[in-house]
């Protein structure tokens, strides 16, 4: 059941000669077997036509040549005649009849002969040659009116009148010319079995013959597939295959060409690439060295300069001390000339102050000390610390700083850095917000506290969102001359966030201001200073 | 006779016709009728003789109108289908039978020439060939070759030789008097007749046996039909076409005043069998040879 898909398979995705020789072969058994069988039936049946006549005339013959026996009327005679029939080749038995159709001499008496059609006319007139009046398994059955005068059909003689003198009957064996059919079907098989075969072989001989350019070309191209170099295709044989010979040598020509230039072009940029590659390691040393000096730099600078400021500061705060003493001891001008320098250098290292404490937190926090300290936090103490700490420089922009406060009892959290985080977000809106609204609201619940800072500045471009979290940089807003900053307070607030596991999100529209808002899970854990390095941005901007 | 013929013409070929019929047969016939008719044309004056072929369809209406119109003085018959016409026809012409194996027992109406050969011709050529013999058989039918014999048994008495003749009437009995021939005939001094008449002597079926017997036993063979020497008899007479063609004629001419008869056939070939011949150790030297019309060559 499974065999003609497998064979369908087999010559249909086999080799073209293959197909062709099996629909050759096909075609060509087809047609030797309907020649044998239209040949053999053709045969058979004119054989058999043959045989009859043949028959019936030797049935005739053997009647004419009866006629004396009949005309002498001696049964032995008649016996010796049959018997002599019966002797002849092919025949079975032989019978004589009278005119009435009676037997009367038969040579097998045991034998029955099946009786003549009917009763034939005592003068024979009518009678043919020889007729087949009967047919069994065995044999055919003549029967051949022996007559004189038919012969005499002259147009000189005075009378044609026939007469019958009786009837020759002859049964013919089948079996020998059966086996004559037989021999010539096996015969005819036999030739055209012979023929069939010659023709096959002949037709694969010329098959091979004109498949065997497209088998050496398809053995190129196996070679060719399996890298073998310096393959050619053969330009010879019929010309459809030389065609596409010669197409083929002009590709694999163009091939080598490209693949030249290629390894070329490849060879040249391996060489580059490895010459971008040491410079690329050579700037990385230099690069890692550099901010290796750069840290080492700023945080011993910064150090250096935080010492002797925090002495500055505690040196002016002591001189503004002193000077209320001597509020009687100077006239009202100079000392209120005094004590406002001397409260503007006091703002002024303050806020240098801050901006090196600013520096310090960068640098350690790229140097990799990321910790959280965990304390119980009074939440409202600390917001309102912060509040006051910037209320001096909301005012001085002319800002509106308001409160919203809906905290009010203590937190586990790292106060160090939630302090940071809003002192720097109120800090960065009364920097950039002129005259206008800044609001500071906190709330928080069991599981989350939120921290948002919202003014009416001049706000921030969609494409500064992002970077304005970036060290060192600030916004076109940032830079406008009298808004102090050294672009690190979101930074911080930035990396601060990733360290408590807060989200920062800013929404902003330029020229109608900026939101910040802090939400950070509570309680906040101590491993929560695991922040993403890359590809998370936690601060996100909308509107 | 010449005398006679010549008066005759002249008498009658002013206002003579002659109509002829004759069937259209196939070959060999068609040949042996268009010899006969040479023969009579060539023994009448122009213009006399009126063919008509007689179709195997014969239409008899359209045939009487044709004789009554023609209004022939003479008819001649070719053969059978011509003389069974016209001896039918109720109102005759006078009438010549030929090219038939008539008989005047048969035929007694009618004139003409049978295609039997003179027994005196026969006779004489077998004293020409086999000198030794004196006896000759012969079977035949008695209802029609009565006159036959009769003829034969005064040529015989002329040549010095007996006749034996046998009656038979059917072909059974034909078949038993040549067996009684046969076995009591002397081959030496007796020969066996053989009248080609069909209904004794079946020429597929007896004729050859009777050639095989007479062939065994040596016995010499004659007959009146070239058929028969083709077959194995030693000699035969039969007719020279043209000439019987020209007898038809001259009764035709005789027709207005002689009576009714039937002669039987004179103008005739010869040929030999040698092969029979020389079976029969009969010393044919080339003189003889010369004068058969038709020799049968010893292979």
């Amino acid at each position: 059941m499974n065999a003609m898909p497998r064979i369908r398979r087999y010559v249909l995705t086999g080799r073209f000669e293959r197909q062709l020789l099996a629909f050759a072969t096909v075609g060509l058994v087809a047609l030797a077997s309907a020649i044998v069988f239209v040949t053999n039936g053709f045969l058979g049946w004119r054989l058999e036509s043959l045989g009859l006549l043949y028959f019936g005339e030797l049935s005739a013959l053997f009647a004419r040549e009866s006629a004396v026996v009949f005309l002498g009327g001696s049964d032995d005679a008649a016996r010796e005649r049959v018997g002599r029939i019966t002797a002849f080749p092919g025949v079975r038995q032989a019978a004589m009849y009278r005119p009435d159709r009676s037997i009367w001499v038969s040579s097998a008496a045991d034998v029955p002969w099946p009786p003549p059609l009917s009763a034939g006319s005592s003068d024979g007139a009518g009678e043919p040659t020889a007729a087949l009046y009967h047919e069994d398994g065995d044999g055919w059955y003549f029967i051949a009116p022996v007559r004189l005068g038919k012969e005499a059909d002259s147009p000189t003689a005075t009378s044609e009148t026939p007469r019958l003198l009786g009837y020759v009957g002859v049964a013919w064996r089948k079996a020998p010319l059966a086996q004559m059919r037989q021999t010539l079907f096996a015969l005819n098989g036999l030739v055209t079995l012979g023929l069939t075969v010659s023709a096959l072989l002949a037709l694969r001989r010329l098959l091979r013959r004109l498949t065997e350019p497209l088998n050496r070309l398809a053995e190129v191209m196996r070679s060719l597939k399996a890298g073998v170099p310096g393959i050619r295709a053969a330009t010879a044989g019929p010309g459809e295959i030389r065609e596409i010979g010669i197409a083929f040598n002009a590709l694999l020509d163009q091939l080598n060409q490209h693949r030249k230039l290629l390894e070329d072009s490849r060879a040249d940029l391996a060489t580059q690439v490895a010459e971008r590659t040491r410079e690329l390691r050579l700037a990385l040393d230099a690069a890692l060295t550099a901010k290796r000096h750069k840290d080492a730099f700023l945080s011993t600078i910064t150090h250096e300069m935080r010492t002797p400021l925090n002495s500055l500061m505690g040196y002016m705060q002591l001189c503004a001390q002193e000077l209320k003493f001597a509020r009687d001891d100077l006239d009202q001008e100079t000392h209120e000339n005094l004590s406002d320098g001397l409260s503007n250098a006091l703002a002024s290292a303050s806020e240098l102050k801050t901006q090196v404490d600013q520096v310090l937190q960068i640098a350690r926090i790229e140097a990799g000390k990321r910790d959280v300290k965990l304390e119980n936090v009074d939440l409202a103490a600390l917001l309102a610390q912060v509040v006051s700490t910037v209320k001096p420089l909301a005012e001085r922009n002319g800002n509106h700083l308001i409160f919203l406060s809906d905290v009010g009892r203590t937190i586990l959290m790292d106060e160090e850095k939630l302090r940071q985080i809003t002192r720097n977000l109120l800090d960065n809106a009364c920097k950039f917000t002129r005259h206008g609204t800044v609001t500071l609201a906190a709330s928080h619940t069991l599981e989350n506290l939120t921290i948002e800072v919202t003014d009416t500045g001049a706000g921030i471009d969609e494409d500064q969102r992002v970077r304005i979290f970036e060290p060192f940089h600030q916004a076109a807003r940032h830079r406008t001359p009298g808004q102090g900053g050294i672009g690190l307070g979101l930074a911080i607030v930035k990396n601060h966030c990733d360290l408590l596991g807060a989200t920062l999100v800013l929404e902003s529209a330029p020229g109608r201001g900026s939101r910040f808002r802090v939400d950070i899970s509570l309680p906040v854990s101590a491993r929560a200073s695991v922040a993403p390095e890359k590809g998370e941005r936690p601060a996100s901007a909308a509107r | 006779m010449a005398a006679v013929l010549s008066v005759a013409i002249a008498r009658s070929a002013s206002a003579l016709t002659v109509a002829v019929l004759y069937p259209e047969a196939a070959a060999p016939y068609r040949a042996l009728f268009a010899e006969i008719l040479e023969g009579i044309e060539g023994g009448l004056p122009p213009q006399t003789v009126h063919r008509y072929a007689l179709p195997p369809e014969l239409d008899t209406v359209a045939l009487d109108r044709w004789i009554d119109r023609l209004a022939p003085d003479a008819v001649i018959t070719l053969g059978r289908v011509a003389a069974d016409y016209y001896e039918a026809r109720p109102a005759k012409k006078p009438w010549i039978v030929g090219a038939l194996d008539a008989s005047p027992q048969t035929r007694p109406k009618a004139r003409g020439v049978s295609l039997a050969v003179d027994p005196a011709l026969l006779f004489a050529t077998l004293r020409q060939l086999a000198p030794t013999k004196r006896r000759i058989w012969v079977v035949f039918d008695p209802a029609s070759e009565r006159w036959l014999v009769d003829l034969a048994h005064a040529a015989a008495r002329t040549g010095g030789l007996s006749l034996t003749p046998l009656p038979a009437s059917d072909a059974k009995t034909a078949w038993r008097q040549f067996a009684h021939v046969f076995e009591t005939a002397d081959p030496d001094t007796d020969a066996l007749w053989l009248i080609a008449n069909p209904q004794l002597v079946d020429p597929s079926a007896v004729l050859p046996a009777l050639v095989e017997k007479s062939w065994r036993r040596s016995l010499v063979l004659f007959t009146n039909s070239l058929h028969h020497v083709h077959r194995g008899a030693l000699f035969a007479l039969y007719p020279d076409n043209r000439r019987l063609g020209g007898r038809l004629a001259e009764l035709a001419l005789q027709a207005r005043d002689a009576a009714p008869a039937i002669e039987p056939l004179r103008a005739v070939k010869r040929a030999i069998n040698l092969k029979i011949a020389t079976h029969l150790a009969l010393r044919i030297d080339q003189p003889l040879e010369r004068e058969f019309d038709l020799v049968l060559p010893p292979w």
